[in-house]
Order: C-alpha cells, then structure tokens, then sequence
C-alpha cells in the first residue's frame, strides 16, 4: 500500500464552527436580554465585542510559529479599538484616546524594549513590528494636531517613552535595521 | 558547496510568482517519493534529513514578505519529519511546517518530499530527496555501505538567477494566449486529490516508441492527448483546442548549476477533429515538438518571461497590488491549458544503494482549472506515469492505461484508492 487512507479531514474545522455557533448563540442570547431589560448602556455589545476579541486572539495564538513582537502588535491594535468602542458604547468622554491608547502603546513600546535586551539574535525578526507599534505612537500625534486629543499629557510620556526606545534600538541594532529595511524593500 | 553568507535572498524570476498565485486550492507543489524495500523508521528519517540540511542550506529557508516581493531567509527552525496524513502535494502550512517551504513525511516503506515550487524546481528536488535517501540508508545500514565514497555525491550548486544570467532582452517569444479545451466533470468532494500512477515496464515501451520513431515524451503526450479526446473532450463536446504545458529544463540549454528555479515550457495545442485517431495525433506531437522545442524557440519564450519580472513598473509596485492584478490575469492565463505533462527523466542511484530501492514516484498538485496533472519519472526498468486528479471520472487515466496494455506494454496500477 503506498498512500493511506485520509478520513475526517474536515472534523477540526467542524469543531470550529460548532464553537463558532455556540458563541453566536450566546451573543443572540445577550443581546435579547439586553434588549428585553431595558438597560441604559448597551451592555450586551460589550460582551460580543469581547467575544469577537477573544476568537481573534485564539486564532491568532493557536497558529505554530507566530511571532512574539507581531502578537504584541495585532494586541495593541485591537485592544486599542475595543477600548475606543468601549468608551463609544457607554457615552464617550474620551478616556480611550487620551488615557488608555497611550498607556497600552508604553506598554508595547516597553515590551518591544524588554524583547530586544532578553533576544537580541532574533531581533531582525522584531524589527518591523516595532517600527509598525511606533507609527502607532505617531498616528497619536496626528490625532493631536487634528485637535481630536484635548488632554495630552499621557499621549507625550508614551511619545517620549516610544522615542527613547526607538533612540537606544537604533543605537544598538542600527545594522539590523538597515538589513531588515533592505530585505523589506527590496526591488 | 556552501553559498556566501547571506541572511536572506532574493526569488527568482518564476519563483517569485508562486506565492502570489498559491493558496489553499492552487498550492503550486509538487512531489516526488521513493518507495524502499523496508519500512520507514521516524527517527532515523529525522536524523537523515538533519545531515542533508547541512549541505543543502539553501533549502534552510523561509518565505518573507517585503514590501515589493517576497524573499527568503535563513530558518534556524528544526525541519519537521511526520507520517503521511493528508493527500498529496497539499498547500504547506508554514505555521505547521516550521516555516519550511518543503515537507518531508513517510508511510509504510516511502519517504515524500512535497516542495513548495519556489523553492526550486524538479531537477534539485530530485538531488535532494536522493541525498535523504543515501543518508537515511547510510544510518540504517551501516556496515553495508560504510565503504561508500561519499565524495561521489557532493552536490555543487549556486543560487544565482539563471533566468536574469541568461535571457536576451532582443528575443521575443509568441505569447500563449488562446483558451484551451478545460476538462469538465464533478469534482471531488472534501478537497481530495486522487492518486493514479502506471508503473509501465521501459523495455517494452522503448521498443514501442523506437517503432514509431519518437521520444517517450512525445508519446506520452499523444496519448494523453487522446485520452482526453476520448474520454472528456467528445462527452462535453469540446470545441477549443486541447493544449498540453511540457515543462523543459533549462539547464540543458544554458551552462547553469542553480538550485533556484530554473524551467521553461512548451505548449502543444492540438485543434481536434472527428478523424483523429492515436496515430495522427502522435504525427502531429512529434511535429510540434521539433517547431518548438528548439533551442531559439525555448529562449525566446524564457526571455519573454523574464522581461515581464524586469519591467520596472511591475518591479516598483507594491506587492499588495501585485497579487491583486496577477491573480486576477491567473484567472485568465490558466484557462490557456488543459493539463500538464511533467517529465524528469531517469533517477540515477549509486549502485550499492540500489538494492533497498525499489522505486521513485513523481506527482504535481492538480487545481480548479487544471484538473488533472501528470508527471513522468523512471528508475530501472519502470517508467512511473502518474495522474493526479480532482475529478471523479476516472476515465481519462482508464482509456490512456488501457491503449497502453493494448500494445503489449506491460502496466502495474497503484492509486491512492480515492
């Protein structure tokens, strides 16, 4: 016999959608209750949001192989959207893009830090998203001069902390990071 | 030979196309196994195959994206050995793979290698998978080939881009750019791929085509031809052209010992007609194939090729919208053929080896245009034809097995039972 026999290749993904349905169902269920209580914030959109986290987060962790800084990039990403929803959901007052978005890109930036001194051999794999988490810092200043930030001053400790970082990584990995741009853009 | 120190590089000029065009149901991969005369042992694979890297550490990469193209970098990962348990020639998951562009799994007495085509093409995937096999035998039968001159088997190559080396940017090649008579009938279910290969005994088949003054290519791909025509093409009353793709390797025709790809191809497109039969269908190939497989035309239709990765607005846009036109104009361009016929000649193993070998086998990933892929290969005195297919029918494979029996040419059927 030379090949053998392949059954249930379709059952994980079955599994998947099973789980898939049952959070659906939770959602539908939450929603209605919601709806049916009478509640003065939209509570039960919170709970699916998180939902919709958490599968992103699990498909995203599950997969071999992923890359520690681009995990901690697409976590920055959509824990920053789920708090500006957040804050949309119960009336905004603008603490997500004042308080919690520059808090969450320090930590980032700080975590991208501790990466870089505990793996420095792998730190060309890091390089990009590092770069991608400092545009996020820059895209908080833009959002400033648009006059869409009032309160600054936790946006200008994340942008100095992203600074300093960004100052000592290319004091330390400045040949990395011309190779890195290299390969990234080649033609 | 270990090539300059590099942490990445560049894909080549064909290479550099597949994994845009790749995906789940076009996974662009391709196979080829050997069948030994003992079962397989896990470990002793693992260890085998660890040895191997070390001397082919242009196959120790990665795929990236850049902004432009993709490209490949040094994997420092461990390459993954496990058994057999999907179909063959299946889209390589680099998450599950290591981020490995080939795979290596067994089943019973055969070892698989499934590569990713950018990586490298048929001839160095050949070299590879035979170093395995050497190094597997070598472990698990010590004694017996401790004399063995290695030095024999040191594999020399570089990983230049021959096809940059040596296109001429003055030649032109005819575009291919007719539809092709695409093979109708239902698919099979749960992204099965079946299995069909024709171990066909070489003595009897070389008498049949020295009679009718061919090469075993050109036999094959008229019988194919008429397969087709018999099988499918007058079912569905087909009314464009049947047109066969025939990978050629370019390293015949250019001085080049590159790992990277390094094929071109010729298209023969046979317009069909109610009087065809075997023998003018034959007549026809064997025409075609001297019109076209010459070295001018195989150069021209290279340089073609070439000029349109060169192109400096192609090179300058961004690879997002890159994939976004190429795989919509592969939408097009793959209804240009209606299978392919893959050809890699006779495996040659060292002689003390051969006794634990009893066979190779060549397979390419069929898709939803092409259903139907066929891939040649020879050990010995067996030429293995191989079909891999997604349609249900097996009819095409039944009436080209079956004229061939017909010609006293003897014809072992083994099939993956899908």
């Amino acid at each position: 016999m030379l090949y053998p026999k392949i059954i249930n290749i379709k059952k994980s993904n079955e599994i998947i959608g099973i789980l898939i349905f049952i959070c659906l169902l939770i959602s539908g269920v939450l929603i209605a209750i919601d709806f049916l209580t009478d509640a003065k914030i939209m509570w039960s959109l919170i709970s699916s949001i998180s939902i919709v986290y958490l599968w992103v987060t699990v498909i995203y962790s599950v997969r071999r192989g992923t890359n520690i800084a681009s995990s901690i990039m697409i976590q920055t990403l959509i824990i920053s959207i789920f708090m500006i929803l957040l804050d949309k959901i119960i009336g905004y007052k603008g603490w997500s893009v004042e308080m919690a978005i520059p808090i969450i890109l320090s930590i980032a930036n700080i975590m991208m830090f501790a990466i870089l001194l505990i793996s420095r051999r792998n730190y060309t794999n890091y390089i990009i998203y590092h770069v991608i988490i400092f545009g996020f810092n820059l895209f908080m200043v833009i959002l400033f001069l648009f006059n869409m930030i009032n309160n600054i001053k936790v946006s200008v400790i994340s942008l100095v902390i992203s600074i300093i970082i960004a100052i000592i990584t290319v004091i330390i990995c400045g040949k990395d990071i011309k190779e890195e741009l290299l390969k990234r853009f080649h033609m | 030979m270990r090539v300059k120190n590099k942490s990445w590089r560049k894909l080549d000029n064909s290479a550099q196309i597949f994994p845009i065009i790749s995906n789940k149901k076009f996974s662009t991969v391709f196979r080829i196994s050997t069948v030994l005369n003992e079962k397989i042992s896990e470990d002793i694979l693992r260890k085998a195959l660890k040895i191997v890297l070390d001397n082919f550490e242009c196959f120790k990469v990665k795929l990236k994206k850049g902004f432009f193209w993709y490209y490949l970098e040094n994997n420092n990962e461990e390459p993954i050995v496990e058994k057999e348990n999907n179909y063959p020639c299946k889209y390589i998951n680099k998450y599950t793979n290591n981020g490995y562009l080939f795979k290596v799994t067994y089943f019973e007495n055969k070892i698989n290698l499934d590569v990713f085509h950018s990586l490298t093409d048929g001839n160095y995937a050949v070299r590879f998978l035979k170093e395995i096999v050497y190094t597997y035998l070598e472990i698990s039968h010590p004694n017996d080939l401790k004399d063995n001159i290695r030095i024999q088997r040191k594999v020399e190559y570089t990983v230049e881009d021959s096809y940059i080396e040596n296109y001429n940017k003055k030649l032109n090649g005819k575009p291919n750019t007719k539809r092709a008579f695409i093979l109708k009938g239902r698919n099979l279910p749960f992204d099965a791929i079946s299995v069909i290969h024709g171990i066909i005994d070489l003595k009897k088949l070389k008498e049949v085509v020295k009679e009718k003054n061919v090469t075993i290519t050109q036999y094959f791909t008229a019988l194919l031809i008429y397969s087709i025509y018999e099988a499918n093409y007058k079912k569905y009353n087909g009314k464009k052209p049947i047109k066969i793709c025939i990978p050629v390797d370019l390293r015949k025709y250019f001085n080049s010992k590159t790992i990277s790809n390094f094929f071109s191809y010729i298209t023969v497109e046979k317009k069909m007609d109610k009087n065809d039969n075997f023998d003018n269908i034959l007549k026809f190939v064997k025409e075609d194939f001297k019109r076209k497989l010459t070295e001018e035309e195989i150069k021209k239709t290279m340089s073609s090729n070439v000029k349109l990765g060169t192109n400096i607005l192609i090179k300058m846009m961004p690879l997002f919208i890159k994939k976004f036109t190429v795989k919509i104009s592969y939408v097009e361009i793959r209804k240009y053929t209606t299978a392919t016929l893959s050809n890699i000649g006779k495996i040659g193993i060292i002689s003390e080896y051969k006794k634990y070998i009893d066979n190779f086998l060549f397979l390419i990933a069929p898709e939803v245009v092409e259903k139907i892929k066929c891939s040649v290969c020879s050990y010995e005195n067996n030429v293995v034809f191989t079909f891999t297919s997604i349609l249900e029918d097996k009819n095409i494979q039944n009436t080209f097995f079956e004229y061939l029996k017909k010609q006293d040419i003897s014809v072992k059927i083994e099939s993956n039972g899908v």
